[in-house]
């Protein structure tokens, strides 16, 4: 039996910056081992040192992660995925800039690989001329709604204003999708990755992000929920509602007033999120314990 | 099952011939021909006692044809070819039957070929034999018999459709299991998104009750359990379908005789591998070089593997991925060993049975997802589609672009309008398929030298869905080829093998009738002839692919590339044709196939 490594779909239209998120998230991985499956090898900017091996359909670099092509098909680039399984953390798709990624996300699925979100790069000064694109508009609005987070890239080329008219634009066309503002597709691993949120992380990753600089607006808050006493699942599912409505991604452990003696593994990428159960636990631990990463709050 | 015995010795009888006729030909080349002392040739063949169909306008037909050294070297009355007869030429005394260019595959896919040759036929009539569940079981058992299939092997078949069975319901693992308990069995679906397995193939694949059927999937269960019925489709088949096992490079160039008979036993003696991967042609160069083809092969790489392509035959070029080296042009068009690169192929759309081809306007039926206002999509960027057909037509490439539906085809107007093209640079582009054009199209093609290459099958075998999903009007404009010859286009038309079969005469029959499953017209203002039907398997497919000073008519000069049919297609009854049977096929005047006098 393989391991179901978690499954991250990259869409958005032809130069949106997939490419660039991902040649960012390769050599910024920080330990992580992403498989990264990509439509062009050309497009991607490996630094030559970084390379420890080159198969064909698949390059290996010294941080752990793969870089496989898939230009033979998905199945021949997930085959070489899982054949190397064992030593991954993650698997994540670029979509084709016509694919819909909500389609691509079904392939991961078909091999038993857990979706671990549908994000959306969308080109903060294209992307209206691009949903009005006699041929590709319906397709561009298709990846919009399939999001479950959108990742708006480029808005350095957009005016303030401009951005305001967008996120309501944005929020009209995929209304369940929280909207992460970034340029030159500079997306915290927290967001791209649920594996990666942790309480060590939240704190790291709040010094980062409140930390005076110049270059960052406050654009990412991170806080942990606690509860000591075992929650009904009603109380807890309208709680994941809420959260879902503002925040990018959250992550935890919850114990049910049901069945106080099981865990639950509790993960949320916008407004889907995932139960499952995560085994028998002692009287000791706590109701709820989650981290949440999301817009800060009054921000936008 | 009788018919399927006869069939299989009339392989092993053509196998025979065939094989022969490769090594005779390689010879054949070589050998200087007979000639008299003022320097004219004798014939090594006149054909005459029959109905010669030249496809030519003006002499539609003549009484006899000479061959020799593989060319044709005369053609008209008796009396002027008898002239060129000498102390050896053999006489063929055509009795009665018909002598036409052999037929020329404008689009379809050779290297599916050697695949199906290894697998069972379980289409229904008349695609393959089936009528009902116990045709497949029977169908298998011959199979399994013929290719001496040892426990434990798979059986594959393909052309599953419940929609075939008189028995009104799937055919599931208790069908399979009493007949094949030992040996894993696959019935690929038609569509090619889902099988019907049993139950060793289950225990082989490690689908059970306890496999959940992922999202966007189908796995049918037996009433009142969780264990697996038979039929899975969709994402719960894929990954089965990607596992199996492929066969290894010799097992396929194995198979490279019984791939050619399929087209020479129809009468075609040029097949199109029109949708090439770059280790596939790697194979057909290799089955080249090893002299296994006694066909001609036209291939057309990918678009999306010529970066791959230009890696490896141009190991210096040190430009970017949609560019050409300078010498890529001489790659193309000429034939190497009976292989040659035609052109590049674009696919921009998917199929419109599939719903996947890409419309201007939605269907009248929801998409395959059960999506409202469903058009389809495009399979690339119309960016990117620019770019390439750009450099392709500068690269001085001819260009093959699949497009089906209507907002397809208007992205290949917008590319090659963007590439400056006019008709009078006679660039060829072909658009393969070209089924669901607008009459508005029909200019554009004009203006910038389009040729479509029309798929007319579908007017019989999806005529009725394509009724259902576009309405009458866009329907009946199928592969409207009354408009495009009446606009002066040349097109062809073509089985898109092994989508249908390869079967000239139901592509002729479907021209003529466009008649449906059901009965019913398919646009009849777009029926031509037959002369014009046989001209788009002739002399029409060999202009597309530059090959109409040696192809596609009989003609002095001319390849002797010719097929004698048992009967006339233009004298018999229209639903005759489909009954025409081909005697004899000859590719550069040697036979490749002959039937087994019964």
């Amino acid at each position: 039996m393989t391991r179901a490594l978690p499954f991250t779909v990259i869409g958005g239209y032809l130069g949106a910056g997939k490419t660039t998120l991902l040649n960012n998230l390769l050599s910024q991985a920080g330990g992580l081992r992403a498989a990264v499956l990509v439509n062009d090898f050309g497009e991607i900017n490996i630094d030559a040192e970084l390379i420890t091996g080159h198969d064909g359909d698949a390059i290996s670099l010294a941080n752990g992660c793969i870089c496989c092509s898939l230009s033979n098909g998905f199945a021949v680039a997930i085959g070489e995925v899982l054949k190397r399984a064992e030593r991954l953390d993650h698997v994540i798709v670029e979509a084709s800039g016509v694919a819909e990624p909500g389609k691509i996300a079904q392939y991961g699925q078909m091999y038993g690989l857990p979706l671990d979100g549908v994000l959306v790069v969308v080109d903060a000064e294209q992307i209206k001329t691009q949903a009005d694109n006699k041929y590709v508009g319906d397709t561009v609005l298709r990846q919009l709604a399939q999001a479950d987070v959108l990742l708006l890239n480029k808005r350095d080329l957009v005016s303030g204003e401009a951005i305001e008219d967008l996120r309501n634009w944005l929020t009209e066309r995929a209304p369940h999708a929280p909207i992460y503002e970034t340029s030159f597709s500079n997306v915290p691993l927290e967001i791209l990755i649920g594996g990666c949120i942790s309480e060590k992380l939240a704190a790291r990753l709040s010094r980062r992000f409140f930390a005076a600089d110049a270059d960052h607006d406050l654009k990412l808050d991170a806080w942990t929920l606690k509860r000591e006493r075992p929650i009904a699942r009603a109380v807890f599912e309208r709680l994941a509602d809420r959260i879902g409505k503002r925040a990018y991604r959250a992550k935890g452990f919850v114990r049910f007033a049901e069945t106080p003696t099981r865990l639950h593994l509790f993960q949320q990428v916008g407004r889907r999120w995932t139960l499952e159960d995560a085994g028998p636990c002692g009287a000791v631990e706590a109701g709820a314990r989650l981290v949440v990463i999301g817009p800060p709050v009054g921000g936008g | 099952m009788a018919g399927g015995v006869n069939r299989r010795r009339l392989i092993i009888a053509a196998g025979g011939t065939a094989l022969g006729a490769s090594a005779a030909l390689a010879k054949g080349r070589k050998r200087k021909q007979a000639s008299n002392q003022t320097g004219k040739r004798f014939a090594d063949k006149i054909f005459h006692g029959g109905v010669i169909l030249t496809m030519i306008d003006e002499r539609p037909k003549v009484e006899a044809v000479a061959i020799a050294g593989g060319r044709i070297i005369a053609v008209g009355d008796e009396a002027a070819v008898m002239a060129t007869k000498g102390e050896k030429t053999q006489i063929v005394d055509l009795k009665g039957a018909t002598l036409l260019p052999s037929f020329i595959d404008a689009h379809g896919h050779f290297m599916n070929a050697p695949q199906i040759v290894k697998w069972a036929n379980v289409s229904g009539v008349p695609a393959g034999p089936v009528t009902s569940i116990a045709d497949i079981v029977k169908a298998l058992k011959a199979h399994a018999e013929k290719f001496k299939t040892k426990p434990g092997e798979w059986i594959i078949a393909y052309g599953y459709d419940v929609t075939n069975l008189s028995d009104k319901r799937q055919i599931t693992r208790d069908d399979l299991d009493p007949h094949f308990p030992d040996n894993p069995v696959m019935l690929i679906h038609s569509s090619n998104h889902g099988a019907v397995l049993n139950s060793a193939a289950f225990k082989k694949v490690g689908i059970s009750a306890a496999t959940k059927t992922p999202p966007g999937g189908l796995i049918l269960r037996k009433k009142g359990s969780e264990e697996p019925e038979g039929l899975v489709m969709e994402t719960a088949f894929l990954p089965i379908f990607a596992n199996m096992p492929k066969p290894g490079e010799e097992e396929l160039l194995d198979t490279f005789h019984e791939a050619q008979q399929i087209y020479a036993r129809a009468g075609v003696t040029t097949c199109q591998e029109g949708a090439t991967h770059a280790p596939e042609i790697k194979l057909l160069r290799k089955a080249a070089d090893q002299g296994r083809l006694y066909l001609d092969i036209v291939s057309l790489p990918l678009v999306l593997d010529v970066p791959a392509l230009v890696k490896e035959y141009f190991p210096d070029f040190q430009g970017g991925p949609m560019e050409l080296p300078k010498e890529s042009a001489a790659a193309f068009g000429k034939y190497h060993r009976r292989l040659k690169l035609a052109g590049v192929k674009l696919v921009l759309d998917g199929s419109p049975q599939g719903k996947t081809a890409f419309w201007s306007k939605p269907l009248l039926t929801p998409g395959p997802a059960g999506e409202a206002n469903w058009r389809g999509a495009p399979l690339f960027p119309p960016e990117q589609v620019n770019k390439a057909v750009a450099a392709l037509y500068k690269g001085g490439v001819q260009v093959f672009a699949h497009c089906n539906g209507d907002a397809a085809i208007d992205m290949m107007i917008d590319a090659a309008r963007a590439a400056a093209v006019k008709a009078d640079q006679d660039r060829r582009t072909v658009i393969i398929h070209s089924q669901f054009m607008r009459p508005d199209q029909l200019d554009a093609y004009k203006e910038l030298g389009f040729s479509p290459s029309f798929f007319t099958m579908h007017a019989f075998f999806w005529g009725d869905v394509h009724v259902e999903n576009l309405g009458q009007e866009r329907a009946f404009f199928l592969s409207p080829m009354a408009s495009a010859t009446a606009k002066g286009l040349r097109c062809s038309n073509h089985t898109d093998f092994s989508v249908t079969p390869m079967e000239p005469m139901r592509v002729i029959w479907t021209a003529v009738t466009r008649q449906s499953r059901a009965g019913k017209i398919i646009g009849p203002a777009e029926r031509v002839s037959v002369w014009q039907a046989l001209k788009a398997l002739t002399t029409e497919p060999a202009w597309q692919i530059r090959e109409e000073d040696h192809k596609g008519a009989i003609a002095e000069g001319k390849l002797a590339d010719l097929v004698i049919l048992d009967d006339n297609p233009m004298t018999v009854p229209t639903d005759k044709i489909l009954d025409i049977a081909v005697i004899e096929t000859f590719k550069e005047g040697e036979s490749v196939y002959k039937r087994k006098v019964t």
